[in-house]
């Protein structure tokens, strides 16, 4: 179609400029591969079943296919397609070697519908005796059209380029070729159509125009017509229905034709009433809402506008007199409705995005003629209500301002040239360059849209690509980031995996979780009740896929880093980047511990830290403290909630809000001493209710000749619990005598005794 | 004469020499029975020893001792020296290092963190922003109308309780928040988790990682854009990329584009990488619109510049050659370990 207004370049490079102007370019592959030219060889009755017939078909590669088909038009002799079996129809069926009524069938032979070739499935489409054997049938009846079908993806900025004339005005452009638009420009002649036709929806409805033709006969439409319907993706229907939809893809102006003889007096352009519905042409029922634009006639709505037609007033075989409509909608309108009823058509996706109101007439004007030409039938009148597009104004353009934007110089008269092939109309001087936009290209409202047109007719991949120049000053990282990206570090050096979760969970986790319902954020729209939360905490989905890895692996430790979220006063709610870990196997707990500690010492927050006893909703624990303030816990994960997440070993959890947490100051240099240590072990039982803190706490009173106390090994029995530590003693300002070191000691274990009860073992 | 004593030393010394130059585990046990043997030099030597006279027999045996342990000694070595396993046999060199217990970063923190450091370098300050976001900075002052199809529900994630609280569809609100606070010029980053309305499949997840950029100054240029974006694809995969510039369409940029890299699998020969097509689309940018601008009080007459949004998760993917995002999230180790 597109040849008929311009000579089109060849293949490649059309698509590669039509890609690079912004319109992705492809070209449509009608049918598989796999589909391919065969002869049939022989025909046999079917065995079991009177309707089948078992076909030998030979598709050139020295095989004999056995297949069993069903239609009454096959002969021997007939080059047919071939499905093999693998193939997916574009119907959706996809083919495998099967048994029909107990005889084998190794593919199957194709009517034009099974191909996606029209509705015509009355017989197997038989294929031009000169066909080739085993060639894909997509390239034979492609070389028959000696066409292909291209499709493109189009902005939405440009509903232009939904029709045939638009694509090839911006071909023509592109190449700098000449565009030949349809010679004709018809115009309506104004006329009674025989109802009275209303607009009480102007806004919604700039412009709506019927034109009445009598004496039409409804048949099939010439089968070139169907042929091109088919290459756009359209099915044929009757003469009138495919000459709108034909003129429709040529000008982008959508028609709708009504039976005149069930049309009940009038034609209104209204909203919907509260309660009215429409049983539309797909079959369903559409229940309309106020904010629905529809056609009516006196009793009720026809047509829900510009989207979808009712069954009960569109033309059929009996029709004799049609009432032909062409109008403008509010894109916003028909968006809003088009979204809320689910439906889209080819006329709906060009009035959402907006008709040319300038081409409207003369589009009628055309179809109408044309439908006279093939249906038979006088043009008995057009009423027009509303009026076409107000004329759009000149744009101001400072050419070289749009040059320095683009960052290339281009001629003038290059410059002119290329505007004026879109359609703009340019005067002025290359300083005050002024640019009308063409009725077509409501997009251009500013003079950066159409420095986005000098460039797009230069060509953005001709562009030249450059650096930009800077004052260049140190940049930047938010304190927050640095905190984050260094907690990363410490945790996987400390033997974590850096991991990354979803963002959302639904109530049966949080239920899982022990978490707080009425804090969580609600989701208005989610995508399942599993995705409804926006999570308060990442450990419900960490510890989800603890347990799975928990199935094979005894020991290892995952976190993440990430947002969440808890419902707050002000208008948004509040964030926090959390540190989340989950700690999986022997000894979970103390290795969760080490990990905090190891990144708490990374930031240099040691001195700021502290723990204290504290359950959670997780289990047994601690707090920890940043300068007072509390900025996490630790838990031990506790048997119930390892239960609900179905996690199967001893697992710990960690969760601290990283919005405490601050970069580490410069370490301060403490001088080391030159003087050796004495290393002396210690062990001894307390009563299990003593807590280790308590004997740090004892323990740590003995610095600073006391260096060090690090504790090694830990066991319980009968009630109490055995400590061993390694302690190790030094002087900063002499060398340490043993018997110093050994008194030292001593008052250790005093200290223990005293304090915690102990019972020293060595 | 030479006395027993220096007969063994001479005896020891030779041997010790012979076993040094010995290259095989033959050879070595060729020298092992003849020095060593029970029919050996040294055998033989000791069997002088009886014969020695008395005053001196201690010293020969010394000697004699001496040398039989320096050879002894000496064939240990030789045989450990020739043998495939290396030294002592009770040390086997080729058993496996212990296991280091590191973690490992997640490769989407390994691109984010490359994409913020060559940012970074070109002089790109890091801003960030929240992820629940306020539909004035979502679209609004995006220039996105209010009947974009963006805000459709079926698009966006909306907060419960109206209509202005949704969960930000691109991190182009933090160019808006962070111009609250700045003035041109301006160079900055903004990576972030985002979130769109959209069933999961292997490339499309409801929530993924996007890296905003916006540069404004005096005469920012479309090809500095460009320029810029191909420098950083270039450091991003390690090697000279071919990109190609294409007209697009977004509300908060005129002109529009998107900039498409020539595909690294095929070479643009065309592959199902990047479908037939011998092109990837890595991004959407282009000028920042002029409306936008005045909604960062920045003087559009006197400054300009230009915008981006790339996708994180989708150069991860390229750059480890993965299929299928919803690795990303899954947690699994088995994916984790290999980065």
């Amino acid at each position: 179609m597109l040849r008929e207004c311009v000579t089109v370049p060849p293949l490649p490079k059309l698509l590669e400029r039509l890609t690079v102007a912004g319109f992705p370019a492809t070209v449509v592959e009608s049918l598989p591969s796999s589909v391919v030219v065969g002869t049939i060889v022989r025909i046999d009755p079917h065995p079991n079943a009177d309707r089948l017939q078992v076909t030998s078909v030979d598709i050139g590669d020295g095989a004999v296919r056995q297949i069993v088909c069903g239609a009454k038009n096959i002969r021997k002799g007939q080059k047919v397609p071939v499905a093999l079996p693998g193939t997916s129809l574009p119907n959706g069926i996809t083919i495998a070697p099967a048994e029909i009524r107990g005889v084998a069938s190794d593919g199957m032979l194709c009517a034009a519908d099974e191909l996606g070739l029209g509705s015509d499935h009355a017989g197997i489409l038989v294929l031009p005796a000169s066909a080739k054997l085993g060639v894909p049938v997509g390239r034979v009846l492609a070389s028959k059209a000696n066409d292909v079908a291209i499709e493109l993806e189009v902005t939405p900025n440009r509903p232009d380029m939904f029709s045939i004339r638009g694509v090839g005005r911006e071909v023509a452009a592109l190449f700098a070729i000449p565009f030949r638009p349809a010679a004709a420009h018809p115009t309506v002649k104004r006329g009674p159509v025989g109802v009275t036709v209303s607009v009480s929806a102007k806004k919604e409805c700039p412009l709506y125009a019927v034109c009445r033709i009598d004496g039409v006969r409804v048949g099939a439409s010439t089968p070139a017509t169907q042929e091109r319907l088919r290459a756009a993706g359209m099915r044929p229907v009757n003469a009138i229905v495919d000459l709108a939809n034909l003129v429709m893809l040529e000008t982008g102006q959508p028609f709708h034709a009504f039976d005149t003889a069930r049309v009940n007096g009038t034609l209104s352009v209204r909203r919907a009433a509260k309660g009215e519905t429409l049983a539309a042409l797909d079959g369903a029922t559409y229940a309309l809402a106020p904010n629905d634009l529809v056609i009516a006639d006196a009793r009720a709505p026809l047509v829900i506008a510009g989207i979808i037609g009712g069954q009960g007033s569109g033309v059929t075989e009996k029709t004799t007199s049609i009432l032909l409509e062409a109008a403008v909608f509010a894109p916003a309108t028909l968006r809003a409705t088009s979204r809320r009823l689910g439906v889209t058509s080819d006329s709906a996706a060009r009035f959402t995005r907006g008709v040319d109101a300038s081409v409207t007439l003369s589009a009628l004007a055309e179809v109408a003629s044309r439908i006279t030409r093939v249906s038979g039938g006088t043009i008995a009148g057009t009423t027009v209500v509303g009026a076409t597009s107000a004329k759009p104004h000149a744009l101001r353009c400072d050419l070289p301002a749009l040059e320095r934007l683009i960052g290339t110089t281009v001629p003038i008269a290059r410059v002119r040239k290329g505007l004026t092939a879109l359609g703009m109309t340019v005067s002025g001087s290359k300083t005050t360059l002024l640019v009308t936009p063409p009725s077509w290209r409501s997009d251009i409202r500013i003079p950066e849209d159409v420095a986005e047109e000098i460039a797009r007719m230069e060509g953005y991949d001709r562009l030249p690509q450059t650096l930009p120049s800077a004052t260049l000053a140190p940049a930047t990282l938010p304190d927050a980031y640095a905190v984050r990206e260094k907690t990363r570090d410490a945790l996987v050096v400390g033997g974590a995996y850096d991991t990354y979760t979803h963002a959302f969970y639904g109530e049966k986790l949080v239920a899982n979780a022990g978490l707080p319902r009425e804090r969580h954020v609600r989701i208005a729209n989610p995508m399942s009740a599993e995705q409804s939360l926006l999570r308060m905490s990442a450990l419900p989905l960490l510890l989800v896929a603890a347990a799975r890895e928990a199935r094979e692996r005894e020991s290892f430790a995952l976190f993440e880093i990430g947002t969440c979220f808890v419902a707050a006063k002000g208008p948004l709610p509040e964030e926090s980047t959390m540190l989340s870990v989950v700690v999986v196997g022997e000894d979970a707990y103390r290795r969760a511990k080490g990990l905090l500690h190891h990144a708490v010492r990374t930031l240099g927050m040691t001195d700021r830290a502290a723990t204290s006893v504290r359950a959670s909703a997780w289990g047994m624990g601690e707090e920890i403290a940043v300068d007072g303030k509390p900025a996490g816990t630790l838990a031990l994960l506790s048997a119930g909630r390892r239960a609900a997440f179905k996690l199967q070993r001893e697992a710990a959890v960690v969760e601290v809000d990283l919005r405490a947490w601050t970069l580490p100051k410069p370490v301060r240099f403490s001088p080391t001493s030159a003087y050796p240590t004495i290393k002396r072990d210690l062990a001894f039982w307390v009563d299990e209710s003593v807590h280790y803190a308590t004997i740090e706490k004892v323990v740590s009173r003995h610095r600073p000749l006391l260096r060090s106390a690090e504790l090694f090994d830990v066991f319980t029995k009968e009630g109490r619990v055995s400590y061993a530590l390694h302690l190790t003693f030094g002087s900063s300002s002499k060398t340490l005598a043993a018997e110093d070191a050994d008194a030292e000691l001593a008052r250790v274990s005093q200290d223990l005794v005293h304090h915690c009860a102990a019972d020293i073992r060595t | 004469m030479i006395l027993l004593d220096e007969e063994f030393r001479k005896l020891a010394a030779r041997g010790v020499d012979e076993l040094a130059a010995a290259e095989t585990r033959e050879a070595v046990e060729a020298l092992e029975v003849r020095y060593l043997g029970r029919k050996g030099h040294l055998a033989a030597l000791m069997a002088r020893l009886e014969s020695a006279p008395r005053e001196l027999k201690s010293r020969f045996g010394k000697a004699g001792n001496d040398a039989k342990v320096a050879l002894t000694s000496a064939v240990r070595e030789a045989k450990a020296r020739t043998s495939e396993r290396g030294a002592d046999t009770a040390f086997d060199p080729t058993l496996p290092g212990l296991p280091v217990s590191a973690g490992r970063l997640h490769p989407l923190t390994q691109t984010m963190r490359r994409v913020v450091d060559i940012f970074r370098s070109m002089s790109f300050d890091v801003v960030e922003g929240p992820e629940a976001e306020l539909t004035k900075y979502n679209f609004d002052l995006l220039n996105i109308g209010a009947d974009h199809p963006s805000r459709f529900l079926t698009d966006t994630f909306y907060l419960d309780g109206g209509r202005d609280r949704v969960l930000r569809t691109h991190t182009s609100p933090v160019q808006l928040r962070a111009m609250e606070g700045r003035k041109p010029p301006v160079r900055l980053i903004a990576p972030g988790r985002v979130f769109r309305h959209e069933a999961t499949d292997a490339s499309h997840e409801a929530m993924f990682f996007q890296c905003e950029g916006l540069v404004i100054d005096k005469g920012i240029r479309l090809t500095d854009l460009f320029g810029t974006l191909t420098a950083f694809f270039s450091a991003f995969f390690e090697r000279e990329v071919v990109t190609r510039p294409r007209a697009s369409y977004f509300p908060f940029v005129e002109p529009g584009a998107e900039l498409e890299m020539r595909c690294l699998v095929c070479e643009g020969k065309g592959c199902s990488v990047c479908s037939h097509t011998g092109w990837l689309e890595m991004l959407g940018c282009g000028m920042v619109h002029p409306t936008v601008l005045a909604n960062m009080n920045v003087d559009a007459k006197a400054f300009s510049g230009f915008a981006f949004g790339m996708g994180l998760d989708r150069l991860m993917m390229l750059k480890h050659g993965m299929h299928d995002i919803r690795l990303s999230t899954s947690g699994g180790l088995a994916f984790l370990e290999q980065f």
